[in-house]
C-alpha cells in the first residue's frame, strides 16, 4: 500500500484538457463545501484501485458561508465535488487524464486517455462514471460501485468505461474499470 | 482555414459548461448557450467519419441532449430521428438515444409551466421507496440515493437495485 501520496483536485483543468478552467474552479469549490462537511483540511482519503490501495492526502482550502450557500443543493454539490475528486483520482492511479466532455441526457460525461497520448477520436477513450455520497458509511459506497458497473454492463452505457464513487463521509474512493463487450 | 470534428467539440464543450455555469441562475441565457452548443456539436458530427462508430455515437448523443437542453424538443427529435437511421450505430448511443425521443413526448405532453420537473418514486431497497421531484430520471435516482445514506437505515438494509418510474404521468397529448 502507498501511503499519503496527495490527491490534486485543484487546477485541474491545467492538467486535463477535457476541463475549461470555469469547469474545474466549479468542480473544486464544490469539493470543497463537500469535504468541509466532514473533515479538515488535510485528510487522508483511502483509494481502492482495483487491487491497488493507497491512502492519498487531500488538501482543500476550507469554504466560506458564501460558497456553502451556492451550494446548498445536495445533489449539485456533490455531483460536481465527486466529479473533482474522480478525475484526480483517474489521474493519480491510472495515469489517466479527462480528454473530452459529452453531453448526456442528465448530465455530461467525461472521456479518458492515458495522459500523453494523443488521439484524434473517441473509439479507445474510457468513459468516466462518475458518483458520489455526502454521507454514508464504506458499505454504501460499494453498493453504488456495484450499481454503476451493472449499469454499465447492461450495455446501454459507452465501453470501456471506468466506475469513479466518492464517499465524502468516510473518506473512501473506488475506482474500477469496467471491461465488456458490446 | 479548416476546423475539424475536433475543434468544433471543443466549441460545444466550452458553450454547454458555460450553459450549465448560468443554468439554475439565468435560464434564457443557458438555453441560448445549449442551442449553440448543440450546433456546434452537429457540424462536429458532419466531420466525423461513418468508421468511427463510437464516436459518432458519443458526439450524436450529445448534440441530441444538448438540444434537449436548450429546449428545443422539434430540434431533438430530429438530430435523435437522423442517427436512430443509421445502421452502425452502438447499442449504448441508441437506448440513449431512444430515452432522449422520450424525454420529448414526455416534455411535449407537459404544460410549459411544468417542463423541467417531474415527480419520480425510486425503489432504493427492497423495502425503501422515496418520491422525489427532478427535471430527469438520473438526477431522481441521485437525490434518492442521498436521502438513503443519509437516512438511519442505511447500515441496516441492502442496496439492492434502484427502480425508477415517473409517479405523476402527464396528461396524455392530444392530436
Amino acid at each position: 500500500m502507498n501511503s499519503h501520496v496527495g490527491l490534486r483536485i485543484d487546477g485541474l483543468d491545467e492538467r486535463h484538457p477535457g476541463l475549461t478552467a470555469a469547469v474545474a474552479a466549479t468542480y473544486y469549490e464544490a469539493a470543497c463545501v463537500c469535504l468541509d462537511r466532514h473533515h479538515r483540511p488535510p485528510t487522508s482519503f483511502r483509494l481502492e484501485s482495483d487491487e491497488d490501495v493507497s491512502d492519498l492526502l487531500v488538501e482543500w482550502a476550507v469554504s466560506d458561508e458564501r460558497s456553502r450557500m451556492a451550494w446548498a443543493n445536495d445533489v449539485d454539490r456533490t455531483e460536481c465535488g465527486a466529479s473533482a475528486v474522480a478525475i484526480a483520482a483517474a489521474e493519480t492511479a491510472l495515469g489517466m487524464v479527462a480528454v473530452r466532455r459529452a453531453e448526456t441526457r442528465s448530465g455530461a460525461d467525461y472521456y479518458l486517455m492515458p495522459a500523453g497520448q494523443e488521439a484524434d477520436d473517441l473509439e479507445t477513450a474510457f468513459r468516466l462514471e462518475i458518483s458520489g455520497i455526502d454521507s454514508g458509511p464504506v458499505r454504501a459506497v460499494y453498493q453504488r460501485v456495484r450499481q454503476k458497473v451493472e449499469q454499465v454492463l447492461r450495455g446501454t452505457s459507452n465501453l470501456p468505461a471506468v466506475v469513479g464513487v466518492t464517499g465524502f463521509g468516510c473518506a473512501r474512493i473506488v475506482l474500477q474499470a469496467v471491461e465488456a463487450l458490446e | 482555414m479548416s476546423t475539424d470534428w475536433s475543434d468544433l467539440h471543443r466549441q460545444s464543450e466550452r458553450l454547454a459548461a458555460d450553459a450549465q455555469a448560468c443554468a439554475g441562475k439565468r435560464a434564457d441565457e443557458a438555453a441560448e448557450l445549449y442551442r449553440r452548443a448543440a450546433e456546434a456539436e452537429e457540424a462536429a458530427l458532419e466531420g466525423i467519419g461513418a468508421e468511427k462508430v463510437r464516436t459518432r455515437g458519443i458526439i450524436g448523443v450529445s448534440a441530441a441532449a444538448l438540444r434537449l437542453k436548450s429546449g428545443d424538443l422539434d430540434g431533438a427529435e430530429k438530430v435523435a430521428r437522423r442517427l436512430l437511421d443509421e445502421s452502425a450505430l452502438p447499442a449504448f448511443a441508441t437506448a440513449e438515444l431512444k430515452e432522449i425521443l422520450q424525454d420529448v413526448q414526455g416534455l411535449r405532453s407537459q404544460p410549459a409551466s411544468r417542463r423541467g420537473a417531474k415527480i419520480f418514486e425510486v425503489l432504493v431497497t427492497s423495502k425503501q421507496r422515496y418520491q422525489v421531484a427532478a427535471a430527469t430520471r438520473g438526477a431522481a435516482e441521485e437525490l434518492a440515493m442521498q436521502q438513503w445514506a443519509r437516512g438511519a437505515h442505511a447500515e441496516e438494509s441492502e442496496l439492492v437495485a434502484v427502480t425508477t418510474v415517473e409517479a405523476e404521468r402527464p396528461p396524455r397529448q392530444r392530436n
